[in-house]
C-alpha cells in the first residue's frame, strides 16, 4: 500500500495548480461584493431537489489570513470597512499582444498523485480556454514517459484535457483551465496533469462523501495578492443566475489532507467541490467581512463534465482565475 | 492463537514411545479444488437482477487452488511440515496472452482473482508456511511460519479447508512465531500425584515477529526548507524545528514528510539491528477443553477460553493490545457457541491516507512524544454469537454478529475492522457487494481498508438450517440481514436517524440489505466434496451503487434498491 498517498499527492495538486492562469474574460454574474444569500430552491441540478442555501457554504466568521489589501483595484483597504472590492471593479490584465505566439511545446503528462509520467495518455489542447467550444485545436498522444509535442501559445490562457483509454479504467479526464505560459522565445516546457481512477476515488472517500457518476469535481487553491495561500476563505460554486447546485459539497484541506471537519482554506488555501453537474459553473471565494457578513475577493469560470475532474485556481482581486506571468504584460 | 492446534497435540502427546529412529511416517494433508463462479446478469427475464452496471449477460469464471501440505513425522514426538499453493485462486485459462492469438490458446496461465493482486500473473508454486513442532516433558513446541487460528475465526483464521455454510477461503492467517503450549494443572496433579491427572486446560504462551524492517523511514514528524514564498526556514522563524536542522546550520537542510517508503535496495548492510522499528507481539491464552463430559446423565463437549495479544512497536510508539474470548457448548444436541474481541491501544504507526488527523500537525502528543496528527486510538469490537439444535438428520441454528464501523476513518479514532475475510457470512452481500463497495471507494491506495468480503461496518442476523436426508448429503438455507453500524457516507450512506456526522443522509432504508442462500452438499468416495451453492440478495439504498458501479433500479417511490444473484459451485479433491 502507498502509505504516503496523500502526502506525496499534495506537493503535486499544489505545483499542479500553480501553473494554472490566464485571461479569460470575466463570466461571472456577481462580481461585486457584500453579504449574499442566493437560497433560490431551484433545482439547478437535475435531481429534483431544490437549490441550496448560500449560508450553508459561506459562514466563516474568522478573519482571513493572507494579504487581501495590496491588489485592491482602486488602492483603498479591507481595513476601510470593507469597501476593497465594493466596486466590482476586478483586476483585468491583458497581456501584451506581441507576447501571445505560437511555438512548440514540449509537455510533460504526470500522475497528479504519485508524479510518475502517464503512458500514451491523449493531450487535448483549446486555445480558446473553453473545453466546452467543441473538438479541441490540437490532440497529441504522449508517449511511454509522458511526453507529448504539439504546437502551443504563450501567454495565452489555454485549457487542456488528459484522458487516457477508457477501457482501461485507468485515469478520469483531467481538465485544467487557465493555463498559461511564460514569454519564450524558444520552445515551451509545460507540465500536465492526469488523475488516476484511485486518487479520484480516495479525496471523497476520506471526506465521507459519494461521489455521484453524473457529476464531476472542481479543486484548486485560493490566492491572495501575494500569490500565498489564504486561510480563511470559503467557497462556493453558483451557476449564472446565482444558484447553487443542491448536491454540491465543498471540503477543504488541513496541511495537504481532505479534511472533513475543516470548514474553511487552512493554510495551505486548499478546496475541493464534489457533486458538481455538468455544466459551466462560477466558483466563487468569499471572506468573512469582520463586521458579519462577507466579500468576495475573487473567482473563477469552471465547465463540468461528469466523472472528471476540473482544476481551477481562485486568485484575490481576479474575477476569471487568470493570472499572467509578469513578463507576458506590457513592460513586463 | 495456536491453540486449538496446540491442545490437540498436547492431548495425543501423552507417554512418549519408545520406537526405532527410524519410525517417520510421512503425512499428506491438502485439497485441489476448483470453483465456478455465475453472477446472473439477468434473472429469468428479470434484467434487473445483476450485478454491474451494464452487465448484459451472466458472467461466468473457474479458479482453482491446490494446496499441498506435507508432513514428516518422527515417533509423533516431532514433526515438521509445508504447506504450499500451487495455482493459489487462479482463474481457468490462458489470461496471459501466452498465445499469440486467443482463439487458439492452449496453454492457460497464473492469473489471479480477488485481492489486491486481482487480474494479475501469480506465482504458480508458493511455500507459504514451513513449521516444526515437538514435544518437551511439559508441553509442546511449535516454531515457525505457521498457521493461526482461533475460535471461531473472527480474528486468527487459517483458511484452512471447507469449513462455511457457504463460500470459500481464499487467504488464511500466517505468522512467523514461536510457541509453547502446556496443561499446567495436568501437570501439577501429575507431579503431586493427583488424580484427575489430565485435565484439560491448556496454557500457550509466543512471541510473533510481525515486521524485522518495515520499508518505511519513520520520522513521526515534518520538516520542509522553505516557507511557501520560497525564503528559506530559519532558526528564528515561528516554524523553525531542530530536528530540520542536523547540522546546526542554523536553517533546516533536510525536508521529509512523517514517513517516506524506500526500496528494499535501499537498505544498508545493517538493516536488520534497529530494533525500534521492530513489530512483534506476545500472545497468551488460556484454553479449557473439555469433551465427553456429564452434565445431567448426558455427554457434553464445552470449550471455554481467551487470548490476548500485546502488539508493539516502539518508534510509532505503538501499544496495541489484542483481546478474544471464545466459548463453544454443546449439550443433547444443544450448540452455543460465540466468539468476542476487542482492539484497543494507542498507535501513531497507521499513515494510511486519510489517517493522519491533520488539524493536529505540529503539536506533541504528551504520551508517545510523537506529532499528534499521527496518534490513533484503536477501539475495535466484534463478535459472533451462534446457537440452536442439532441432530443427527438435521440442525437449526440462529446466528448473529457484529463488526464495528469507523464513521470517519480521517480522525483521531480508530474504530473500524472487518471480521476475518475467511469466516464467510453468506454468497453475496459481504462477500461480494461490499467487498466491491469498500475496494472501489478506497482504492488500490488504501487496499487495507478493503473488507475483502469480510463482515464490515454493521450487525447481522443469520438463521441457517441444514437437513441431511441421507449419508453424505446435505441441505441447508440461510437468510441474512444486516443493519451497518457507523455509516461513513462513502461506503455505506447514511440515513437522517443514524448518530453520525455525515455530509449527506440521502439513505432511507434501515438495513443495508438481505441475502437468501441456498446450498446442496455431497460427500463421495470419501475424499470428494461437491457443493452448489446460489444466493440471492437485495441491497437498499444505502449503497453508493453508481460510484462503484453496481448496477441498480430506482423503485416507483424513488428509492435505489440492488438485485443480485449467484450461483457457484465447487468440486474438491481431500488429501
Amino acid at each position: 500500500m502507498n502509505r504516503s498517498l496523500i502526502l506525496a499527492a499534495t506537493p503535486l495538486l499544489l505545483a499542479g495548480l500553480l501553473v494554472a492562469c490566464g485571461d479569460k474574460e470575466d463570466g461571472g454574474t456577481d462580481t461585486g461584493a457584500g453579504t449574499t444569500d442566493t437560497d433560490t430552491d431551484t433545482d439547478t441540478d437535475g435531481d429534483g431537489g431544490g437549490g441550496a442555501a448560500f449560508e450553508d457554504y459561506i459562514n466563516v466568521t474568522s478573519a482571513p489570513t493572507g494579504d487581501l489589501d495590496s491588489c485592491c483595484p482602486d488602492g483603498s483597504s479591507s481595513s476601510d470597512g470593507g469597501s476593497c472590492w465594493e466596486s466590482g471593479d476586478w483586476r483585468d490584465e491583458s497581456p501584451d499582444p506581441s507576447a501571445q505566439r505560437d511555438t512548440d511545446l514540449l509537455g510533460d503528462i504526470y500522475d497528479f498523485e504519485t508524479g510518475d509520467p502517464v503512458d500514451t495518455a491523449t493531450l487535448d489542447l483549446w486555445f480558446s480556454n473553453d473545453p466546452t467550444a467543441g473538438a479541441p485545436d490540437y490532440s497529441v498522444i504522449g508517449d511511454g514517459d509522458g511526453v507529448v509535442t504539439s504546437t502551443y501559445k504563450t501567454c495565452t490562457p489555454i485549457a487542456y484535457r488528459v484522458r487516457t483509454d477508457p477501457d482501461l479504467e485507468a485515469t478520469v479526464d483531467t481538465y485544467e483551465i487557465n493555463q498559461i505560459s511564460s514569454f519564450t522565445e524558444g520552445t515551451v516546457q509545460e507540465e500536465f496533469n492526469s488523475v488516476s481512477t484511485a486518487t479520484y476515488a480516495i479525496i471523497p472517500s476520506l471526506l465521507g462523501v459519494s461521489p455521484d457518476a453524473d457529476k464531476g469535481v472542481i479543486a484548486g487553491t485560493a490566492y491572495d495578492c501575494g500569490g500565498d495561500p489564504i486561510e480563511g476563505a470559503q467557497v462556493v460554486v453558483r451557476d449564472s443566475s446565482g444558484n447553487i447546485p443542491e448536491s454540491l459539497v465543498v471540503k477543504y484541506f488541513v496541511d495537504e489532507f481532505p479534511n472533513r471537519n475543516q470548514e474553511y482554506t487552512s493554510p495551505d488555501g486548499l478546496w475541493v467541490a464534489i457533486n458538481v453537474p455538468e455544466g459551466d459553473w462560477n466558483i466563487e471565494l468569499y471572506v468573512a467581512d469582520g463586521a458579519g457578513g462577507h466579500r468576495m475577493v475573487g473567482s473563477s469560470q469552471a465547465p463540468v463534465f461528469p466523472e472528471s475532474i476540473l482544476i481551477s485556481n481562485i486568485y484575490t482581486g481576479y474575477s476569471n482565475g487568470q493570472k499572467f506571468p509578469a513578463n507576458c504584460l506590457a513592460g513586463g | 492463537m495456536l491453540l486449538p492446534a496446540a491442545a490437540l497435540a498436547l492431548l495425543a502427546a501423552t507417554a512418549p514411545a519408545h520406537a526405532a529412529e527410524d519410525d517417520w511416517k510421512f503425512e499428506l494433508e491438502g485439497y485441489y479444488r476448483t470453483r465456478a463462479y455465475i453472477f446472473a446478469g439477468g434473472l429469468f427475464g428479470n434484467k434487473d437482477v445483476k450485478f454491474y452496471d451494464g452487465q448484459e449477460h451472466d458472467a461466468r469464471m473457474l479458479v482453482q487452488r491446490l494446496r499441498l501440505q506435507p508432513g514428516v513425522n518422527f515417533q509423533d514426538r516431532a514433526k515438521f511440515f509445508m504447506m504450499a499453493d500451487v495455482l493459489d485462486d487462479v482463474v481457468w485459462g490462458d489470461n496471459q496472452s501466452a498465445a499469440s492469438t486467443a482463439l487458439f490458446a492452449g496453454d492457460p496461465t497464473s492469473t489471479g482473482y480477488g485481492g489486491t493482486t486481482d487480474g494479475q500473473a501469480r506465482d504458480t508454486f508458493r511455500l507459504k508456511r514451513a513449521w516444526m513442532e515437538f514435544k518437551v516433558p511439559v508441553g509442546l513446541v511449535r516454531v515457525g511460519r505457521q498457521p493461526s487460528s482461533w475460535g471461531m475465526g473472527l480474528l486468527a483464521n487459517s483458511g484452512d479447508g471447507f469449513d462455511d455454510v457457504v463460500g470459500e477461503n481464499h487467504g488464511g492467517s500466517t505468522y512467523d512465531r514461536a510457541i509453547f503450549a502446556t496443561k499446567p494443572i495436568a501437570i501439577a496433579q501429575t507431579i503431586a500425584g493427583k488424580e484427575p491427572a489430565d485435565i484439560p486446560l491448556f496454557f500457550a504462551i509466543g512471541v510473533d515477529r510481525l515486521v524485522e524492517d518495515p520499508l518505511i523511514q519513520y520520522y513521526g514528524f515534518k520538516c520542509q526548507t522553505a516557507n511557501s514564498d520560497g525564503s528559506t526556514i530559519k532558526e528564528g522563524d515561528d516554524n523553525y524545528d531542530a530536528r530540520c536542522d542536523p547540522d546546526g546550520e542554523g536553517f533546516h537542510t533536510v525536508e521529509h514528510d512523517f514517513d517516506e517508503d524506500r526500496t528494499d535496495d535501499q537498505r544498508t548492510r545493517t538493516w536488520w539491528i534497529d530494533q525500534d522499528d521492530d513489530v512483534m507481539e506476545m500472545v497468551y491464552a488460556l484454553i479449557y477443553r473439555g469433551e465427553g463430559l456429564d452434565i445431567g446423565g448426558s455427554k457434553a463437549d464445552l470449550t471455554v477460553g481467551g487470548y490476548m495479544v500485546n502488539r508493539i512497536q516502539d518508534e510509532t510508539a505503538s501499544k496495541v493490545l489484542i483481546a478474544d474470548a471464545y466459548v463453544r457448548f454443546l449439550w443433547k444436541g444443544i450448540y452455543l457457541e460465540g466468539e468476542g474481541l476487542t482492539i484497543q491501544g494507542k498507535t501513531a504507526a497507521i499513515a494510511l491516507p486519510g489517517a493522519v488527523d491533520a488539524t493536529q500537525t505540529g503539536q506533541t502528543d504528551p504520551d508517545t512524544g510523537l506529532d499528534k496528527a499521527l496518534t490513533k486510538n484503536a477501539n475495535i469490537w466484534g463478535y459472533v454469537v451462534k446457537g440452536g439444535y442439532q441432530q443427527e438428520l438435521y440442525s437449526v441454528i440462529f446466528e448473529h454478529g457484529f463488526a464495528s464501523g469507523d464513521d470517519n476513518p480521517a480522525d483521531a479514532e480508530f474504530t473500524g475492522r472487518p471480521l476475518h475475510a475467511d469466516y464467510n457470512v453468506g454468497l453475496l452481500l459481504y462477500e461480494e457487494v461490499l467487498a466491491h463497495v469498500t475496494a472501489a471507494t478506497w482504492s488500490d491506495a488504501a487496499s487495507g481498508l478493503w473488507s475483502n468480503g469480510g463482515v464490515y461496518n454493521s450487525r447481522y442476523i443469520y438463521p441457517q438450517a441444514t437437513w441431511k436426508p441421507m449419508d453424505g448429503w446435505e441441505v441447508t438455507g440461510a437468510w441474512l440481514m444486516a443493519w451497518p453500524h457507523k455509516p461513513d457516507g462513502s461506503r455505506i450512506l447514511c440515513a437522517p436517524d443514524d448518530e453520525v456526522a455525515c455530509e449527506e443522509f440521502g439513505a432511507t432504508a434501515k438495513s443495508i440489505g438481505w441475502e437468501a442462500d441456498l446450498a446442496l452438499k455431497h460427500r463421495f468416495h470419501n475424499h470428494v466434496l461437491f457443493s452448489l451453492e446460489s444466493a440471492y440478495a437485495r441491497t437498499t439504498d444505502r449503497l453508493p451503487y453508481e460510484t462503484v458501479g453496481l448496477h441498480f433500479k430506482t423503485t416507483d417511490d424513488g428509492k435505489r434498491v440492488g438485485n443480485f444473484y449467484t450461483l457457484q459451485s465447487r468440486i474438491a479433491y481431500e488429501f
